[in-house]
């Protein structure tokens, strides 16, 4: 049954896995290549154009659990589901099915992002005092990447009931943000419950710090 | 709206604006000119002395808004006053102040007359309170170091309220560092940065250190003590090939290294050396042989390198409990109507 869904899903979405692997290959070796100059005049300069193309991989992280998660979902959607109440599983079995085939796409966009990080870092002749982190840095991007793809796919799998839900939830209390910021104008919900979810035990806390290839 | 405001200096009342402080100052320069025909040249220097005194004493009382400032607490010698609608932010940033103070300073001040830290303040009015009139009030918080004689060192300064114990310190610290000497204030350029977290500091400080690529810095990094002191600005160069200098914030976080190794007594040692070279001012603040600071301090640096490159330790179990978690509710969430 896994390999049947599996099958499904890289059918309906090779080509934007394919896409995000090059984009997963390329950002290490783009993000040394620009800034090194060969030369160990300007590390701190180096460091800092590398912290801020750390920027693009939990940005790429975010886009590739979106787009997976989304082409997962989308027949059924389409369908409206009829495919899945056919089926002689249970609902959760076919949601389980469905995330374990997501797993599987994601798995070609971590390993391209780990060979491209090898290499971008064996193809620089680094000053003492540099290391490099290739391994690290892709097992937090598979990390992150997970951790996302698990929130992409809660909200795709979830029915147009609670999404509708969590809609008007999210509405009320930015209602609620702008009646407290004008009676107290010290307190900021949104900025306090950001906090709470990109600061560790935070779901996104993983996300946070610096995503650097080389460090010192 | 004018509001009566009482000199604690001359002990008259005036209407606080610019007009009268111009008509202030017009009736003192007035009334000490008189006399002042009949005097030597010394009773001449003494009154404008004292008049400069006055002058600034009656300043302060202006800026600081004494009509409505009250003290709110004393201690350690140092007393907090503040406008009523500042007084939990005021006393809020005290406590900060003299957590801070004790750990950097002990019990060192400025000057022997005392100092005294008026700070302007302001906060965002809420939306009610902004129907009567601007969105943003003021208050005034004066921090005042006995015995505040007219000799004290005076400094001014704004914070909104949030800031203000981090504006108390940064006020504080810059009254405080003239009596460094001039050797240690050549070396440091600036006032120690205590406005910044400790985290931050070292932090920035260690990559200044990791990064710098002359010769003497590389040689630091290796652990050569001599290229150490040199890159640090402490000591000539051992050779006469010996490049690089670390920023002056590196120079900054060895200072407040010194002074965080020698306890809360570390200034006051430092007043009390007279140090003739900046060497000598770290030696009294910790109480450490230089190369023994210099040791600890580098060992401090390359602990802070990070270890595990961007992963950091526990995030694979953060992760894997939230993604638990969101696949319970993607089970549970996805009934298809």
């Amino acid at each position: 049954m896994l390999k049947a869904i599996m099958r499904i899903q890289w059918k309906g979405s090779w080509h934007l896995v394919v896409a995000l692997a090059v984009a997963a290959f390329a950002l290490p070796i783009v993000s040394v290549r620009t800034g090194w100059s060969g030369t160990p005049a300007n590390l701190p300069g180096f460091l800092t154009e590398l912290e801020l193309w750390g920027l693009f991989y939990p940005a790429l992280a975010a886009v590739a659990a979106i787009v997976v998660a989304v082409s997962i979902w989308i027949s059924d959607r389409r369908g409206h589901h009829i495919y899945a109440l056919l089926l002689p599983i249970p609902r959760w079995r076919y949601v389980l099915l469905r995330y374990l085939g997501g797993l599987m796409l994601l798995l070609p966009i971590v390993l391209a992002l780990w060979a491209g990080a090898i290499i971008a870092a064996a193809s620089l002749d680094l000053p003492p005092g540099l290391r490099t982190f290739p391994h690290a840095l892709a097992a937090k991007f598979a990390l992150s990447l997970l951790l996302l793809f698990g929130v992409a796919f809660a909200v795709a799998a979830s029915s147009s009931r609670a999404l509708g839900i969590s809609v008007r939830l999210l509405g009320l209390f930015i209602a609620a943000h702008i009646a407290v910021i004008m009676l107290r104008p010290g307190t900021n919900l949104i900025w306090t419950v950001v906090t709470a979810l990109v600061t560790s035990p935070g779901p996104f806390a993983p996300l946070g710090g610096r995503w650097m290839l080389i460090d010192v | 709206m004018s509001r009566p405001i009482v000199s604690d200096t001359i002990g008259i009342a005036r209407p606080r604006s610019g007009r009268s402080n111009l008509l202030l100052l017009s009736l003192l320069t007035t009334a000490a000119a008189g006399p002042a025909a009949a005097q030597d040249a010394s009773a001449w220097r003494d009154s404008v002395t004292r008049l400069t005194a006055e002058v600034r004493a009656i300043r302060d009382s202006l800026v600081s808004h004494d009509s409505t400032v009250v003290e709110l607490e004393r201690s350690n010698g140092v007393v907090l006053s503040a406008t009523p609608q500042t007084r939990d932010a005021a006393v809020r940033g005290f406590r900060y102040f003299a957590e801070q103070r004790a750990r950097w300073f002990g019990p060192a001040l400025p000057s022997p007359g005392g100092f005294r830290l008026v700070v302007q303040t302001s906060a965002r009015r809420d939306i009610l309170a902004r129907f009567g009139g601007a969105e943003l009030w003021n208050g005034s918080v004066v921090l005042t170091g006995l015995p505040d004689t007219v000799d004290a060192a005076r400094a001014q300064r704004a914070a909104t309220e949030k800031d203000l114990g981090n504006q108390l310190v940064t006020g504080f610290s810059e009254l405080m560092f003239p009596s460094l000497g001039e050797p240690t204030m050549q070396w440091l350029s600036d006032p120690p940065p205590l406005h910044m977290t400790d985290r931050d500091r070292r932090s920035t400080a260690m990559y200044m250190v990791m990064t710098s690529t002359g010769k003497a810095e590389r040689g630091c990094v290796d652990g050569n003590l001599d290229f150490c002191a040199y890159a640090l600005g402490l000591r000539a160069a051992p050779s006469s090939d010996l490049t690089g200098a670390y920023p002056l914030l590196v120079r900054a976080d060895l200072f407040l290294t010194a002074l965080e190794i020698g306890g809360p007594g570390g200034w006051s040692r430092i007043l009390a050396a007279h140090p003739a070279r900046a060497e000598e001012a770290l030696l009294a603040a910790s109480g450490l042989p230089a190369d023994s600071l210099l040791t600890r301090w580098r060992d401090g640096m390359m602990a802070l390198r990070p270890n595990h490159g961007p992963l950091e330790s526990g995030a694979a179990f953060l992760v894997a409990g939230w993604v638990g978690a969101l696949l319970l509710g993607a089970l549970g969430a996805s009934r298809w109507r």
